[in-house]
């Protein structure tokens, strides 16, 4: 908490399409998570989010992101079987370069095949991180969903 | 084995580690979760079939065009008595989500390659960090039966139609062979 958001490339929708995470300035919510369509981010994770997309938009916060680990296809297919469209925008770490630099990294190689990121929840505001929920196992579902989150902002 | 069923062997390089006659390896690949693995040298025992491999689940090539193939030859397949497969390197959880979204779901067995062992162990690995994140596998496909390798058709040539064609073939002769 305090840090500035480092100046990284994710990827939306495909690999050319990229998007600098610093370049979101406004009131912005960013969780990660360690894989798409794995159980508990798409089936309570990430619909947490889109599901308080106008509560969390009547608190002033003006982008949801979701970083994963995967890559742009993968998450552009995720976006579009949760219904995230319009609400959260889904962004490719492809080479887990945002979540290392914010040493969030997860060693999932034995379930996944390799390194993702650990879940959590921020919320960043001009660039710097204001909150920061990291699930103390890196995998479960305490303090980084959308409604325990809510309460911190 | 007669000589017909080695020509598609010259389609590809000696980068790959494996030829017609070997048997599939000894290395598990993963149906639908991390905790069901499936050895490839069990997937075809007793069976015969098409195993294909694709660059990754949800890639536009792989989903629009690919799978749709099999998928439209899933019934003349079944009527061969083939069991039709896909590998791709990409966790099991993903596989399982493009399998349910391109309809392959109980037609098409998909298997997750995570670490890319399978791919690596067939030489069929390719590095697509910059686009991808990791290493991912070659386009390939392998008609097997009871586990051996009977035929391999690597890139450009690996749609469904092809394969489908190679088997067709192979049934001719066979069936020449018994007529001697």
């Amino acid at each position: 908490v305090g840090d500035k958001l480092p100046s990284v490339d994710l990827y939306e929708g495909t690999p050319n399409d990229k998007v600098n995470i610093s370049s979101f300035t406004e009131k912005t919510i960013i969780f990660g998570v360690p894989g798409a369509f794995t159980p508990g981010c798409s089936k309570t994770h990430a619909p947490g989010f889109i599901a308080n997309f106008d509560t969390l938009k009547a608190k002033g916060v003006k982008h949801i992101v979701c970083v994963s680990v995967n890559d742009p296809f993968v998450m552009a297919a995720w976006c579009e079987n949760l219904k995230g469209e319009g609400k959260v925008r889904f962004l490719a770490d492809i080479h887990t370069e945002f979540t290392k630099a914010i040493g969030l990294e997860l060693d999932a190689t034995p379930f996944l095949g390799n390194v993702r990121s650990k879940r959590y929840c921020m919320l960043v505001e001009d660039g710097t991180v204001k909150v920061l929920s990291v699930e103390p196992d890196g995998t479960g579902l305490s303090c980084s969903k959308a409604d325990d989150f809510l309460k911190l902002i | 084995m007669p000589k017909r069923i080695i020509e598609p062997l010259r389609a590809y390089s000696s980068k790959h580690k494996f030829k017609v006659g070997d048997a599939l390896p000894n290395v598990n690949l993963y149906e639908n979760s991390p905790n069901n693995p499936v050895s490839a040298s069990e997937l075809y025992k007793g069976k015969k079939g098409v195993l294909f491999a694709v660059v990754g689940a949800f890639t536009p090539g792989c989903t629009n065009t690919h799978i749709p193939d099999y998928l439209s030859l899933y019934d003349k397949f079944k009527e061969e008595g083939y069991m039709i497969s896909c590998v791709a390197v990409n966790d099991p959880f993903v596989m399982a989500a493009w399998a349910k979204s391109t309809g392959a779901e109980g037609k098409i067995r998909m298997l997750a390659d995570p670490c890319g062992e399978f791919t690596k162990t067939l030489g069929m690995d390719i590095d697509c960090t910059k686009l991808l994140g990791g290493v991912r596998s070659h386009k390939y496909s392998l008609v097997v039966e009871d586990s051996i390798i009977q035929s391999i058709n690597v890139d450009p040539e690996s749609t469904g139609l092809q394969c489908l064609l190679c088997i067709q073939n192979m049934r001719v002769v066979d069936k020449a062979d018994v007529k001697r």
